[in-house]
């Protein structure tokens, strides 16, 4: 069958640094299975509203997908509008993570023939199949679709046992130049691209959700080919691991990191962990692992407050998230961490906790709003709170983590953007601020790998934006109704002590 | 047999909540379904189609729409059809909501 896979916009503010990977490896997946495969990047294409009809009229196929993040809801239905306007016949499927965490949406509100739940390697190459030879969709598990007045969905696929059998993301039905290149305007002289190595997870945390099951993890050996093939095709020489677990199994980053030194493939890399994946017995690891080039470490802390971290089931804890970045910054790798803020039960007592961690553990941090995406713990709480109202209108207001959509915590309506801007200006620090305790904290050492570490990651002018903060000249948060209550005197007097008061 | 008890709305809509919460956990890490997790929802369903059958025209009116549903889940062996108790609780918040405004 001709197949037509749509890549729809996920940011329209930025330039897309990431290529499709769920995309890639369906259509990989159906190339393999003797399907003919084009691509629709309009991620990387970026076509105004009449060039993106223009090039949708142009498809010629028998089935069009389209995939990618509920972010671009809003996009992907109006895609799915064009495509059975000018393509009437044309066999509709949605998949990805939008699909997956609102099948009944998508059957209602767009013309949208099929939804593909979960991993859909395996299910996109039998439906397809099914639909070729006229088969009952019934035995096709892990579909949505309409039969009448009913939405079926069929038994759940199995998930993927053995991620190793799956072919290679088709990399060469992408501009992965272009993505390459749009990193210039973030890091410099680096040639980066996104990988992943598992699936699933070993927890579900309330504001994650978990389409993919259990944790899975590639072998090394299937791992470190990709990476080889990517080196070679496309002089990659930087990976970001996008897995949220990749510390979970310790044997497999100990075996990229022998392969990476002993086929001296020079990486540069950024991975994430959970910071209970770290413990004292880990240090070699961790001097490994900046051996074999690995720059940055995430710490997804989330919050400082005992009660928050018990609340979103993460299984963490702050003594662990101490040591962990204790330990990362002993063996001589960058540590970022990640707050969210707004979480259910938050509240002064809980921020000011938050904010005295970023203070004690002194590294660069970002904080993001908690956002209900569909199908997480935080969105049935929203719903069941009645927060969500028209589940369509909600949803199609989604976007990333750094913008307001709901708020769940005990803080009042009228103070919770302004306080998240406080909270970031109170434990962000203007970078010579920021370099100077962090020297007088950790030593010389520490202190020459984080200069060169910021002048390897981010480029001339966000360095020169930040000098110019220290200047005086910091950028003024966002205004909303209401000074924030700190500032409001009589709020002040009822305060025993500042929130979060600027040692 | 002991008469049962009428819930308020707001404490079924609570359980309702908690109940999804817990069953979709189950369905994504994925974990098994216990009878218990069956007998939990049953008395929920028996607590919801009491409250709405006291609840005059607009009760009779929700039970037929929860009743109806246009969606046909097939599961697995023991799981839990979690998508039909979401739609249960979006209904009983839109049910509360409609109360409320009147």
């Amino acid at each position: 069958m001709k197949v037509c896979l749509i890549a729809p916009i996920t940011r329209r503010r930025e330039p897309p640094r990431n290529y499709p990977m769920g995309l890639a490896c369906i259509a990989s997946a159906l190339r393999e299975a003797g399907h003919d495969i084009d691509v629709l990047d309009l991620d990387i294409n970026r076509a105004d509203e009449a060039g993106t009809e223009e090039l949708v009229r142009g498809i010629e196929a028998d089935v069009v997908g389209i995939g990618g993040l509920i972010t671009t809801y809003g996009e992907s239905k109006r895609l799915t509008q064009l495509v059975k306007h000018y393509h009437p016949d044309t066999r509709l499927l949605i998949g990805g993570r939008m699909a997956a965490s609102s099948p009944e949406l998508w059957l209602e509100k767009t013309q949208a023939d099929f939804i593909v739940e979960g991993e859909g390697e395996v299910t996109a190459v039998e439906l397809l199949h099914a639909l070729e030879q006229d088969e009952d969709l019934i035995n096709v598990k892990g579909i949505w679709y309409r039969e009448g007045d009913k939405y079926v969905r069929t038994l759940p696929r199995e998930y993927i046992p053995d991620l190793d059998a799956l072919p290679r993301p088709a990399y060469d039905l992408f501009d992965i130049e272009a993505y390459v290149d749009n990193w210039k305007s973030w890091s410099r002289n680096t040639r980066p691209i996104m990988m992943v190595t598992c699936r699933g997870c070993v927890v579900l945390c309330s504001f994650c959700y978990q389409g993919f099951g259990g944790f899975r993890q590639r072998s090394v050996e299937s791992f470190v080919e990709e990476v080889e093939f990517l080196v070679s095709e496309y002089g990659i020489d930087t990976i970001n691991f996008a897995d949220s677990t990749l510390m979970v199994n310790k044997k497999f980053v100990e075996g990229f990191c022998n392969e990476v030194i002993k086929r001296d493939l020079n990486l540069k890399w950024y991975c994430a962990s959970r910071v209970s994946d770290l413990s004292p017995k880990h240090g070699d690891l961790l001097r490994l692992m900046k051996a074999a080039g690995c720059r940055r470490l995430h710490f997804g802390v989330e919050s400082g407050s005992p009660k928050i971290l018990k609340g979103i089931k993460k299984g963490t804890t702050v003594e662990a998230a101490e040591q962990s970045i204790r330990m990362a910054r002993e063996s001589g790798i960058i540590v970022h961490t990640t707050y969210i803020y707004g979480l259910p039960g938050e509240n002064r007592q809980t921020l000011e906790e938050t904010a005295d961690f970023c203070r004690r553990n002194l590294t660069p941090t970002s904080f993001f709003f908690a956002t209900a995406y569909p199908e997480t713990e935080l969105y049935s709480q929203a719903l069941g709170a009645g927060k969500i109202g028209d589940e369509e209108t909600f949803i199609a207001q989604l976007g990333d983590v750094d913008q307001f959509t709901v708020n769940l915590s005990e803080i009042p309506d009228d103070e919770f953007i302004d306080l998240k801007a406080e909270m970031e200006r109170a434990t962000q620090l203007p970078l010579p601020v920021f370099l100077f305790r962090y020297w007088r904290a950790y030593g010389t050492a520490n202190f020459a790998r984080y200069l060169a570490f910021i002048w390897e990651s981010y480029p001339t002018s966000e360095i020169v934006q930040r000098l110019f903060r220290f200047m005086g000249r910091r950028p003024s948060k966002p205004k909303r109704s209401g000074e924030p209550y700190w500032l409001d005197k009589n709020k002040q007097e009822a305060e025993s002590k500042d929130l979060f008061p600027v040692s | 047999m002991a008469e049962r008890e009428i819930v308020d709305i707001s404490i079924l809509i609570e359980t309702c909540t908690k109940l999804l919460m817990k069953f979709q956990r189950k369905e994504q890490l994925p974990r098994k379904f216990v009878p218990e997790d069956y007998e939990e929802l049953d008395q929920f369903e028996q607590d919801l189609s009491l409250f709405m059958a006291e609840a005059g025209a607009e009760g009779e009116a929700f039970l037929r729409c929860w009743r109806g549903s246009p969606l046909e889940i097939h599961v697995k062996n023991d799981a839990v059809n979690t998508r039909d108790v979401k739609r249960c609780l979006k209904l009983m918040v839109a049910f509360r909501n409609e109360v409320e405004e009147r």
